[in-house]
Formats: structure tokens, sequence, C-alpha cells
């Protein structure tokens, strides 16, 4: 695993498919909304901001590696 | 009734205007089905959410919160993880179809697996489960139109017109139509979704936190899922099932070939989850019309966001409220037109055909393509949400072949054959129309197992048994046969 922050993405994955079972109730309301609503959209937000970190992290690493690629191909001897 | 219909006229008239202008120049098959792959983030968000958001979203997510309550929240939660797995897929797929110059889904898992049956079977696939979803959206736009008219235009005559303007944009302007019209589409569902989302709730029951209070004192069960039936585990599963087809609609699979480069769809996975919040709003205005219209029932619950508008507000309102319904109608419409006539066309066109050739050959199919649509939607039957459901599980079997021809095949393990690709997709397709078509009921079928295994969706069910059928043959008919693109990039997925 060369990349390990995007595990990230795996907990908003877990929290929305388990959702019924740890979420379905009415009460304490979010924001006026009933529990469960409340929940998803709040992991729907959440999802937005992890895939935006992840975003991220991978373009950095990508042009990290992208400049190391550069620097060997020019320090390589010519044929 | 003058004024609404006069709002809904005008937006009709300026979609097809703008399209036209955006139609100069498309002359090949690929400019006019991929826009030439030279699109950007903006217009891909615009086109990926064009062919999201329907008369199923806009129509039918009202409908659900207002007859059924807190299964509808499932819509929410299977849009935001299928965006955390477009991250990964979409460059992936888009990668593989721009270096294969593939046009549409059936081509792209025919060169996958190097499979000319593959392709001819996932075409019929895509096509049968494409049908019902268009006849659905012009049901809904001959619903829309003939209730913002006040029932001065009958729902016969709005489908009529609804067909023949979308036949013209598609043949006229192609993708560059739909990605335009989706910008004004998305605009106007943004602002009358919200708007009525929050204006609803406070006029008629005084905020959004007071209309769940008396939502829940008046309806106890309502906001939260019930232990049979659309039970916690149907909900899972279908998230699960939804999750897996969302893209493999032939369409939305096609838009992502628009894509000027991968990094579009980074963006995109950023974006498209706000963009869902959209939703929140539609149930809001579901939830609203519970106490404000009660007693719609059957098919009819679709209406409850044109009823409560027409009883709280002015033509003006209706009449904005009616485009907006239009747009989730025609725009979602004209890409199915258009992603049926590429795959006809490609199938049926010689391979030495010009571009030209097989361009006009697309076009020529799409006004056949509506005529049928037409016949089936008169055709009429209560059935339209069974099919929209079976349609749904129908093309999700197409994932787990997808999905294993991305794999990187370090390991010989992994290597699923077309024939297992081919005898996975039709043995998840032949449970699911057994199930669907003969109306059978796994509680029926099942009754001392437990209802939480019984209750799961039948599409979930459905590619379990596909994907057991797709390794078992694959491990009689592997051939030591490997293409050199996929042995050449095993890192595409991780990439």
């Amino acid at each position: 695993m060369t990349r390990p922050y995007r595990l990230l993405a795996l907990v908003p994955v877990i929290a929305i498919v388990a959702a019924p079972w740890l979420a379905n109730r009415a009460e304490p309301r979010l924001l006026g909304m009933p529990f469960l609503l409340g929940w998803l959209v709040m992991w729907l937000l959440v999802t937005s901001l992890v895939m935006a970190l992840i975003g991220a992290l991978d373009s950095r690493l990508d042009s990290r590696l992208d400049a190391q690629a550069e620097t060997r191909r020019d320090a390589a001897p010519l044929p | 009734m003058i004024i609404s219909l006069s709002i809904l006229a005008l937006t009709l008239f300026v979609t097809l205007a703008l399209c036209l202008r955006g139609a100069r120049g498309a002359s090949s098959l690929e400019q006019w089905s991929v826009g030439s792959r030279g699109f950007g983030t903006i217009l891909v968000f615009m086109l990926m959410a064009g062919e999201i958001y329907t008369t199923f979203t806009f129509l039918g997510g009202s409908g659900w919160a207002y007859g059924r309550g807190a299964p509808a929240f499932y819509i929410i939660a299977y849009g935001a993880l299928a965006y955390i797995m477009s991250y990964w897929l979409l460059p992936a797929i888009w990668r593989r179809a721009t270096e294969w110059k593939v046009l549409s889904q059936p081509e792209f898992f025919a060169r996958a697996y190097d499979s000319e049956g593959l392709g001819r079977v996932v075409a019929a696939v895509s096509i049968a489960a494409l049908m019902p979803y268009l006849v659905l959206q012009f049901r809904g736009l001959g619903l829309i139109v003939s209730e913002v008219s006040y029932d001065a235009i009958s729902a016969t005559a709005a489908i009529w017109i609804g067909t023949i303007a979308t036949v013209v944009y598609v043949m006229l302007a192609g993708v560059h139509g739909s990605a335009a019209a989706a910008a004004i589409k998305d605009a106007l569902v943004l602002i009358t979704a919200v708007g009525l989302g929050i204006a609803l709730p406070s006029i008629l029951h005084g905020g959004i936190g007071e209309m769940f209070t008396r939502l829940e004192r008046e309806r106890p069960d309502f906001l939260v899922l019930p232990t049979t039936g659309l039970s916690p585990s149907w909900f899972a599963s279908t998230v699960v099932m939804t999750v897996c087809g969302f893209y493999m609609w032939p369409h939305t699979f096609g838009s992502v070939f628009t894509a000027k480069h991968a990094g579009v769809f980074r963006r995109n996975a950023v974006l498209m989850p706000l963009y869902q919040l959209v939703l929140l709003f539609v149930f809001f205005v579901g939830f609203a019309a519970v106490l404000s219209v009660p007693g719609l029932t059957g098919s009819d619950v679709d209406l409850a966001l044109l009823r409560v508008t027409k009883q709280t507000f002015g033509p003006w309102i209706v009449g904005l409220v009616g485009a907006a319904g239009l747009l989730t109608a025609l725009v979602p419409g004209s890409l199915i037109l258009m992603s049926i006539a590429t795959m006809l066309s490609r199938l049926m066109t010689p391979r030495d055909a010009t571009k030209v050739q097989s361009s006009t050959q697309a076009r020529l199919w799409v006004p056949v393509l509506a005529a049928v649509a037409l016949f089936f939607t008169f055709l009429g039957g209560a059935t339209i949400v069974t099919l929209l459901l079976m349609a749904y599980s129908m093309v999700t079997q197409l994932f787990p072949a997808l999905l294993a021809s991305l794999l990187p095949r370090t390991t010989t393990s992994w290597g699923v054959s077309a024939s297992g690709a081919i005898a996975g997709i039709i043995m998840g397709e032949v449970t699911v129309a057994v199930v669907t078509l003969g109306e059978l009921s796994l509680p029926a079928l099942l009754p001392t197992w437990p209802r939480s295994i019984t209750d799961i969706n039948v599409g979930f069910i459905a590619l379990l048994i596909n994907v057991c059928t797709m390794i078992t043959v694959s491990r009689f008919t592997r051939t030591t046969h490997f293409d050199d693109t996929r042995t050449a990039a095993p890192t595409a997925l991780a990439a």
C-alpha cells in the first residue's frame, strides 16, 4: 500500500452502508432533521471533504513522482 | 394557466436555440456522441449531473419521501458512495476507452475481453434496460405538462410535443446540445428544489424542524426504517446494488468518454456529493406535502411535488417548477436516446464505414427509437416502477465483468474469461427477470427464513449469483491469452 491515506475513503462507506443499524432512529434531531436523515447528510458532506483531501494528497504525490521521473531521465547518459 | 404555460414554452424554446448553436460542426460520430473527448471539469460535471437528476429524482424523490418516508433516504446514501467509487473507477475506464478509441459501452466490453459475443450481450442488456428508462422520462414529461397547464393540455399531447422536441435536438446537436441543456436544467433544478424545500416547510408548517416534529407526532414510524419490508437489510443491499449499477447505465458510461483528461473525474468526486444535497430539499418538499396534500396513493405519489406547489403558489412559480421538471425529463431523455442510437449504429455499420456514414446512421435511429418508446409510453399500465427497478437490477449485472477487466492481472487467479463474463451476466439477468416478472417475493417463498435475509434486494442477490457463476465458468474456460495493454499497465487502477 503505497498510499495509505486512501483508506480514509472507507470511513464514509462503512458509516453509510451500516447507517440503517447504527442510526435508524428519529431522535435526537440533527439540525431539525430526523437522526437517520441528518446522519446521511453529515456523511455526504464528509465524503466530499475526504475526497478533496485524497485528491490533494494524490496530486501532490503525482507531481513529485513526475519531477523525479524527469530528473532521472535528465541524469541518464545519452545512448 | 397562460403564465405557467408561457414559461414552459419559453424554456423549451431557449433550450432548443442554445442546443442548435452547439450543433455546428458536429459531423463525425465521435464529435456527435463524445464531443471529440474534449470536455473539461465543468462540462463533464454538467453532463453527468444531467443524467443523474432525472424525473425520477425530481418527482420520484419527493414522491418516495411522501409515500414511504425514511426508505427514500437511500437515494442520498448511494450517491455519496458512487462518487467515492468514481474517483478510482472512472479514470481507469477513461484511460482504456481513450486508448482503444471506443465510443460505447458494448465496444468497451468487447475490446476488454477481446470478444464480440460479450459486446453483443452487453448491448442487448443496455438497450433492454434503457427502454423502460426512456419510457419513464416521457411519461414524467406528460405528467408535468398536463399538471402545469392545469389540465388544459392532455398528457398525450404533452408527450408528443416533448418527444418531438427531444428528437429534433438530439438529431441536430448531439452531446453538445445535451451539455448546454444540462446547464440550464441544473440551474433551474437548483433554484426550484432548494427554493421549494425551504419555502414550503416554512409556509405550511412554520419551519423544517417544526415540520418534522409534527410528522413525528402524527406518523410516529414514518421517519425511521420499518423492521420488515423496506427494512435495514433492504436499505443496505439496495444501496450496494445501486452503487454498482450507478456508472453501468450506458449513457453515464458514455459521458465518461467526453472528458479531456482523467483529472476531471477527481474534481468531480469532490463536487458531486455536494450536488447530491439538492435531494435533501426534494425530500423536504415530499414531507411538507404529506401533511398538506394527503391522500395521493399508488403511482399518484409522483404528483406530490406539483400538487403541493400548485396549492401553495401562483402560476409564476408553478411555471418555473414545471420548466425545471420539463428539463429533468428532456435532458436525460436525449442522452438515453443518443446512447442507444450510438450503440445500434456501431453494431450495425460495417467496420469500413466512414465516420460521416456511421454518424448519419446513428441519427437516423433516433426517431425510430423515440417511436418505439412512445408506443410503450401509450401502452401504459402501472408497471413502470416495477420496470425501472428491474432495469436498475439489470444494468448492475454488468459491474462484476467490468471490475474484473480493470483489475491488475499480476496473478492468473483473477483472470475472468469472456465466457465467464457472459455466463455471469446471463445468470444475473435471468435471476432478475424470473423474480421481477414472475412477481415472486422472497418472504413469501421462504417464510421460515429471517426477514433480514429475505428483505435483501433481488438485484443484490442476482449480483452474488452473477459473481459466483463468473468465477466458476472462468476456472474452466480460462485461456492463457493476455491482453498486452493490460500487462503493460498493471498499476493503472492505482494511478
